[in-house]
């Protein structure tokens, strides 16, 4: 179920109410869980038994490691609870580009290799929960997080809908001790979560999805057929359409749990504006870049080993985040494109190149084209789209054009990015906010709620991260 | 404490104000598609209106009939067999099908004809048991293409009976979303394809219809004044069935008849739509309008819906009809094979030439001839 669906408006008409209707804080907890539950399982009913056994044994393994003195038995159990939970993962998400890459080594040798056919459903959420349970089982060990005692709040902890499918990868220190915390009704959290839902369903439905079937689809569909300006757009609009639609679907999340009384870690902070690849990441997908830097870059020693190992930390992190986003060899190489302009950024840094805030406005155009190219590579079918799509956009080509409607579809909808960048980053939105008075707020809502309807699409789309 | 209750009072007033600015927005959304663009909701009735009302000849028999009859019937082939018969050049037989076109929706045409003054002598009207069934089963598309605010009152316990309330309270409350597809489709229009899912039902350009050959005696040749030219824009009837294939007609027929079924159970002529009917033909025994009721060809498994019982009761509400309002009924339904269908009651376009035909020459051409006679 998909937050900008009707389904889902009547799921939440449901749960809302019931949820504050209880009074009592735990049975209010059991609502929500039992509300997630069905979330998930309107899905598929039978994977969640999947998210019950890898939160069954982590909840386990959580509470030995606390209990446990031995660093031996302690250590066991992190590296068997962090086995399994990858060992899952790699199953549902790996295991057909593993078999098929060992088809094609094989044949390249010509030795005989008869690849099994895996027909595996990938569990949607399935990236998301295992950093989550990880992040926790990590935590627990290092003592930076006490063991969950209550298993129905470690589950909620996992399986809290407005973050299960897509995030934000919360962590458990940020998102166990609000589960302890009484809730009280706030209409001004209401509000708070209602705006921020509705801008995330702006940005989704209107600008990502519109984007998405009148430019990004027919160009990337076939891209040997498009001319350079229209690739040139395409790319653009893909930009556009991927920061509208995650970040809209991480506005309706937060959102959500405001309205239910909880806070979810910030995911994106105008990341267009950033002006390096490092400031990029630290605006982009906030949750998982803070948890790859965390759980991966620095436990393998971060830049504490000297500019080469720090190097090497980065590639090696931003290959794997790349791999997580998806089993295909142009998350691959879009990981180690990023992994390579970082440690670009970094030598710029040491050398102090480019430094001066002289430089900044050239510095941001730079890294957002920089990014688009990056985009290409998430965005084509394979390695030789990718390549088709960068000739083409390197050397003018001609072929066919886009619509001139989509081409001012394209820079109208880049244009209102940047302007709720420059706008986000110069105004103290809440501030900003609260000197507005009521009703003007009340009637700007209401009419990006109605332009929201009026222009929804007719075929809705699922989120680009609900396959990762 | 105090700043917390203050914020607390300002999200309270920041909610309510949207919500009611929304509703306010949304019932103002409504009346303006209602009764300011209504061509916007279904821009093919009204194209069929402003067509009918801009064609020249004037139609001497217009239909009012449903997609069944849209894709169906072809006005040159007709109006040609007419204008050979009659020997009269000016002869104009006009398809005025809508989708979804029932008895309610061809009084509300009638009423709009008539106020453009456009006054057939002959009209050929579709029916079918279905749409004679006190619930309708195209009432959610009527919902959403033709019913405003004003027939809300009359249709309110149909709408509940049927299950459609919360499609009303979308077409009423939540005006921009319900109608979102032709507002998009508008835009489209305007402002040059930002917003435009799919192609428009309606072709951009006009386009003409060849001009009607006529065998005329030699002599008349010279003398008789040119038939002047009709140039109505084109309705894409393929387009408006959505691109259905004969491929999947087998299917589909299967599929959607089991539908139809359905919505024959407990049936019984009444309601609304015999009302309608009744008030149609009311006006047109008022004008001198000569009324052919005709049921269109359908498959074989939308025809086994009917059963004894439900066409017994057709006959009877029929009959009734007939005879209060001196009209006659044509029965069609087996008039083509299931081969010529594309789903359980849509004519594939190869059996518009041959059944424009046979209904020209069975039934229309010996109805004119008669009208001229008399």
């Amino acid at each position: 179920m998909q937050f900008q669906t009707s389904g889902f408006l009547l799921f939440f008409a449901v749960v809302f109410p019931v949820y504050w209707a209880l009074r009592p804080h735990r049975w209010r907890m059991v609502w929500l869980l039992l509300a997630s539950c069905a979330f998930y399982m309107l899905w598929n009913p039978w994977l969640i038994l999947l998210i019950l056994f890898s939160a069954s044994i982590d909840y386990a393994a959580a509470l030995i490691i606390e209990e446990s003195k031995s660093p031996r038995v302690r250590k066991s159990l992190l590296i068997g609870s962090i086995a399994i939970n990858l060992g899952l993962l790699f199953f549902f998400k790996y295991a057909n580009f593993f078999l098929d890459n060992v088809h094609l080594v094989f044949g390249v040798f010509e030795m005989p290799f008869s690849r099994p056919t895996l027909d595996i459903i990938l569990p949607l959420g399935i990236s998301f929960y295992t950093f989550e349970t990880i992040s926790y089982i990590v935590d627990v060990y290092r003592g930076r997080t006490k063991a969950a005692r209550n298993p129905l709040d470690y589950a909620l902890f996992i399986m809290f809908f407005p973050h299960l499918i897509a995030g934000p990868i919360v962590r458990p220190y940020h998102f166990l001790p609000q589960l302890a915390r009484p809730k009280r009704f706030s209409w001004e959290r209401l509000h708070l979560g209602m705006r921020l839902f509705l801008i995330g369903l702006f940005k989704k439905s209107i600008i990502a999805d519109h984007l998405g079937q009148q430019v990004v689809d027919p160009v990337f569909a076939n891209p040997t057929t498009f001319g350079s300006g229209a690739l040139w757009l395409a790319v653009l609009a893909y930009a556009v359409q991927i920061y509208c639609d995650f970040s809209g679907y991480s506005d309706m999340g937060i959102g959500l749990a405001h309205t239910l009384g909880f806070k979810l870690p910030v995911n994106f902070r105008f990341p267009y504006l950033a002006a390096s690849m490092s400031a990029f990441w630290r605006r982009w997908h906030i949750s998982l870049s803070t948890w790859l830097r965390d759980y991966l870059y620095l436990p393998l020693g971060g830049n504490r080993a000297g500019f080469a190992a720090a190097c090497r930390n980065l590639m090696v992190v931003m290959l794997l985040g790349g791999l997580w986003h998806g089993a295909n060899w142009t998350f691959l190489v879009w990981g180690a494109y990023h992994g390579f302009l970082l440690v670009v950024g970094r030598i710029r840094e040491r050398l102090g190149l480019l430094t001066q805030p002289f430089w900044r406005p050239l510095a941001i155009v730079t890294t957002f084209l920089l990014v688009c190219i990056g985009w290409v590579f998430f965005r084509a079918q394979c390695l030789a789209d990718a390549q088709v799509v960068l000739a083409r956009m390197a050397w003018p080509t001609d072929g066919e054009t886009l619509a001139p409607g989509a081409a001012v579809l394209v820079w109208l909808c880049l244009a209102t990015t940047f302007a709720g960048h420059l706008f986000g980053t110069r105004v103290n939105l809440l501030r900003f906010e609260r000197r507005v008075p009521a009703p003007i707020m009340g009637a700007a809502l209401a009419g990006l709620l109605a332009t929201t309807l009026g222009l929804y699409p007719i075929i809705t789309r699922t989120f680009i991260y609900f396959q990762f | 404490m105090a700043r917390t209750r203050r914020r607390q009072k300002r999200g309270r007033r920041v909610l309510l104000s949207a919500l009611i600015a929304f509703a306010g927005v949304q019932v103002l959304a409504s009346a303006l598609l209602d009764y300011g663009w209504p061509q916007l909701r279904c821009p093919m009735y009204h194209l069929q209106v402003e067509n009918a009302a801009h064609c020249l000849p004037a139609p001497g028999m217009i239909c009012l009939g449903s997609s069944r009859s849209g894709c169906l019937l072809d006005d040159v082939t007709i109006s040609q067999l007419v204008r050979q018969a009659s020997g009269d050049r000016s002869a104009r037989f006009f398809n005025a099908s809508v989708p979804a076109g029932d008895a309610e929706i061809f009084d509300r045409m009638q009423v709009q004809l008539l106020s453009r003054d456009v006054r057939p002598h002959h009209a050929l009207i579709e029916v079918c048991p279905e749409n004679l069934n006190r619930y309708n089963r195209w009432l959610p598309i009527h919902l959403q293409w033709y019913f405003a605010w004003n027939d809300v009152p009359s249709h309110l316990s149909e709408v509940v009976a049927t299950g459609n309330l919360m499609r009303l309270f979308g077409t009423r409350f939540l005006a921009q979303f319900a109608h979102r597809d032709a507002i998009q489709r508008k835009l489209a229009e305007e402002v040059g394809g930002w917003f435009a899912p799919r192609p428009p039902i309606i072709a951009a350009q006009k386009t003409q219809v060849p001009e009607i050959e006529t065998p005329q005696p030699p002599q008349a040749v010279q003398t008789a004044p040119p038939t002047p030219r009709i140039e109505p824009k084109a309705v894409n009837w393929d387009r408006v069935l959505g691109g259905l294939q004969k491929a999947d007609g087998m299917r589909d027929r299967e599929l959607d008849a089991s539908v139809v079924k359905r919505e024959l159970r407990d049936y019984q002529p009444g309601g609304n739509s015999v009302a309608a009917l009744e008030r149609l033909l009311t006006r047109c025994r008022e004008d001198g309008v000569e009324v052919i009721l005709y049921t269109p060809p359908l498959a074989s498994t939308h025809r086994a819906c009917y059963t004894p019982e439900i066409e017994q009761r057709f006959q009877e509400c029929l009959g009734r009809l007939t005879q209060n309002f001196h009209c006659r009924y044509v029965d069609y339904r087996q008039a083509l094979p299931d081969q010529a269908f594309r789903d359980h009651h849509h004519a594939v376009e190869d059996a518009r030439a041959p059944f424009s035909h046979k209904l020209g020459t069975e039934l229309i051409v010996p109805a004119w001839t008669g009208q001229h006679e008399r």
